[in-house]
C-alpha cells in the first residue's frame, strides 16, 4: 500500500533563512502521525508545502499516491486541513461558514449537519463566527476540515484554544476517525502531551530538519535510559552487577548510588541478585526516557 | 467546475457584511447631499442665512441653474471621482478580507483553480459596483422629482445614466490594480492607501497634457470634473482596458504562484 504522505528532500528557503531542510517524510495510511517541534522549527512551513500553499525550494511530495505537482486539485479534494490558527468569516454564522466550505468542496448538503453534530456545534449554528470563543472557533475549523469526509487530515496544532474537556473530546474523535474510518491524520504540535496521547508515530523536527521518525510504541519500549540504584555496599553491588548479571555499563553516581546504562538491564533480576547476595537495596529507579526527555535530547534542550 | 459555487460563496459573504450596506448608505448620502445643495440653491434666502453652506452649494453647482441638467451634471462629476474611491473600497474589501480575516490560507488550499477565485471576486465586485451605480441613478431620479426640478427629458436622463454606468465601468477597470495591491500586501490598508495615491496622481496629471494617458485621470476627464469640452480618443479607452488586463493578470499571477505565508 502506498503512503498517505511521502516527501523526499523537502526544503524551503526564504532568502538566507532555511525554514525546512531536506525533510524525508513517510506517513502510512490509517495512522496518526505526530509532527513534533518547537515553535519555529518548520512544522507550519512543511504543512503549507503539503497543501500547496508554499512552493518547495527543493524536493518532491506525493499525497495519497499522487504527486502534488501533477494533479494538485484532485489530491486536495481528498484532504481536510487546518492551517496554523482557527479562522472563519466573522460575519457569517457557523452554519454559513460550513455551507460555503461544503459548496466549494462539492460535498452533499447533509454533510454540514453531520459535522455540526460531530463537533458538538449545534448550540452555536446560528451564531456569527466572530462571536465564538477561541475553542469553538477551533471546533468550527475542525468541522470545516471534515465536511467532505477526507481520506487524509492535515492539522496544524488541532488542540489550540480548546479547554481540557475539549482536548479529550477532539482526541477521541481523531482516534475514532483513524480507527473506524481509516482516516490518516497528520498533526503538528508543540504539545508533547497531545502527541503522546494520540500519535502512532512521531516525527521530530528541529531547526527545519526532521531529526527522527519513530514508532511511538517502539520509543516507549526501547526508550529507557538507565536504572539507578541506591545500596549500602556499592562495591559489592557493582561486583554482582558486572560478574553475575554480566552488565557492562555500570557507573557510580554518588556515594551510595550506581547507574546501570545497559539497555538490556531489567529491574527484577537486578533486585533479586542484590537482595540474594545480602545487599540492602534502598532504592531502584528505572529512569525511562519518555517522549519529553527524548524530544528535549533531540532538539538540544537537555545536555 | 465549481465556479458558480465560488461566485455564490462570495455573494453570501457580502450579504452578511456591514461594508456592503455602508457603501449603499454612502451613495445614498451623496445623492441626498446633492439634493440638499440644490434645495438650498432654490431657496437663496435660506442659503444666505446659512452662510458657508450656501456658498458651498453655489460652488458645487457653479452658481448656475437649479434644474435637472444641473443636478445630473453634478451627479455624473461626483460619479467620476466618488466612483473611483468607492470602487477601490469595494475591491480592496473583497480581495483584502481573505487575508485580514485569516481565510486566504483556507481558500487557496481548496481544490479549485486559484484563478477562479480571482475571477469570481472580480465578477462579484463588478456586480456590487454596478448595483451601487444603479442605486445612485435611482436616487437621483427620486431627489430630482422631490425637488420638482424642471428640464427633465427621457433622453437627458438616460444619457446621464449611461455616462454614469460607463464611468463605473472605467472606475472598475482602474480598481482591479487595487485588487493586486490587496493580495500582494495581504489586507485592506495598503490598497486604500494606493487608491488615495492614484487620486493624487489623477489630479497632478489632470493639469498636464498627459491626462488622457493616465487611467485615473481619464476617469476624471470623462466625468467632466476637469471642465466641459474635453473629448477623449480611443487611446484613452485602450489605456483603461489595458489597466484592467494588467491588474487582473498581476492578481492572478500572485494568487497562483506566490507563497502563502499568512
Amino acid at each position: 500500500m502506498t503512503s498517505a504522505i511521502s516527501a523526499q528532500g523537502l526544503s524551503k528557503s526564504y532568502g538566507p533563512v532555511k525554514a525546512v531542510v531536506d525533510v524525508d517524510l513517510d506517513v502510512r495510511r490509517g495512522e496518526i502521525y505526530g509532527f513534533l517541534g518547537r515553535n519555529g522549527a518548520g512544522k507550519t512551513t512543511t504543512i503549507r508545502m503539503l497543501l500547496g500553499l508554499v512552493r518547495p525550494s527543493a524536493g518532491s511530495i506525493s499525497i495519497l499516491g499522487s504527486s502534488l505537482g501533477d494533479d494538485c486539485k484532485a489530491v486536495l479534494s481528498r484532504i481536510g486541513y487546518l492551517v496554523e490558527s482557527a479562522a472563519a468569516y466573522p460575519n457569517l454564522t457557523v452554519r454559513e461558514n460550513l455551507h460555503i466550505q461544503r459548496r466549494l468542496m462539492g460535498a452533499p448538503p447533509a454533510a454540514v449537519d453531520e459535522v455540526i453534530e460531530l463537533l458538538k456545534l449545534g448550540e452555536y449554528v446560528n451564531r456569527r463566527a466572530g462571536r465564538l470563543s477561541l475553542g469553538n472557533k477551533q471546533r468550527l475549523s475542525l468541522a470545516r476540515a471534515l465536511v467532505q469526509s477526507p481520506e487524509l487530515l492535515i492539522l496544524d496544532e488541532p488542540a489550540n484554544g480548546l479547554d481540557p474537556a475539549g482536548i479529550v473530546e477532539i482526541r477521541a474523535l481523531l482516534r475514532r476517525l483513524a480507527d473506524v474510518q481509516g482516516v490518516t491524520i497528520f498533526m503538528s504540535s508543540h504539545l508533547l502531551d497531545e502527541v503522546e496521547h494520540l500519535a502512532d508515530r512521531v516525527g521530530i523536527v528541529n531547526a527545519g530538519r526532521l531529526v527522527e521518525q519513530v514508532d511511538y510504541n517502539e520509543l516507549r519500549d526501547n526508550g529507557r535510559l538507565a536504572i539507578e540504584i541506591e545500596v549500602d555496599d556499592v562495591a559489592l553491588a557493582e561486583r554482582i552487577l558486572r560478574n553475575e548479571l554480566g552488565l557492562v555499563e555500570v557507573s557510580r553516581s554518588g556515594d551510595a548510588c550506581l547507574r546501570i546504562s545497559d539497555r538490556t538491564a531489567k529491574p527484577a533480576p537486578i533486585a533479586r541478585a542484590l537482595v540474594g547476595a545480602g545487599v540492602a537495596l534502598e532504592r531502584l529507579d528505572p529512569m525511562e526516557e519518555d517522549l519529553e526527555r527524548h524530544f528535549m535530547r533531540l532538539t538540544g534542550g537537555e545536555s | 467546475m465549481r465556479f458558480p459555487s465560488v461566485v455564490a460563496a462570495e455573494l453570501m459573504k457580502l450579504r452578511r457584511s456591514k461594508v456592503t450596506w455602508m457603501t449603499f448608505a454612502a451613495y445614498a448620502f451623496m445623492a441626498a447631499m446633492a439634493g440638499f445643495f440644490m434645495w438650498m440653491m432654490k431657496n437663496p434666502g435660506m442659503a444666505r442665512n446659512l452662510g458657508l453652506i450656501g456658498q458651498k452649494a453655489n460652488f458645487a453647482f457653479g452658481g448656475g441653474a437649479t434644474d435637472w441638467p444641473a443636478l445630473l451634471t453634478f451627479i455624473v462629476e461626483m460619479g467620476g471621482i466618488g466612483g473611483l474611491i468607492m470602487c477601490s473600497i469595494v475591491v480592496a474589501y473583497i480581495f483584502g478580507r481573505e487575508y485580514t480575516e485569516g481565510m486566504a490560507k483556507n481558500m487557496l488550499a481548496l481544490p479549485i483553480r486559484r484563478s477562479s477565485f480571482v475571477l469570481g471576486k472580480i465578477i462579484v465586485s463588478a456586480a456590487w459596483f454596478a448595483l451601487l451605480t444603479l442605486w445612485i441613478i435611482g436616487e437621483t431620479w427620486i431627489v430630482g422629482s422631490l425637488l420638482g426640478l424642471t428640464g427633465l427629458t427621457t433622453g437627458l436622463f438616460l444619457a446621464a445614466a449611461a455616462k454614469l454606468l460607463l464611468l463605473a465601468l472605467m472606475s472598475f477597470c482602474c480598481a482591479v490594480l487595487v485588487a493586486w495591491v490587496a493580495v500582494e500586501t495581504r489586507g485592506y490598508f495598503a490598497p486604500l492607501g494606493f487608491s488615495i495615491f492614484t487620486l493624487v496622481l489623477a489630479n497632478v496629471f489632470g493639469h498636464t497634457g498627459w491626462g488622457p494617458w493616465v487611467p485615473w485621470t481619464i476617469v476624471g476627464l470623462y466625468s467632466g470634473a476637469a471642465g466641459p469640452g474635453i473629448t477623449l480618443g480611443w487611446g484613452s479607452f485602450a489605456v483603461i482596458a489595458m489597466t484592467f488586463l494588467i491588474g487582473t493578470a498581476l492578481t492572478i499571477r500572485h494568487e497562483v504562484y506566490a507563497d502563502n505565508v499568512q
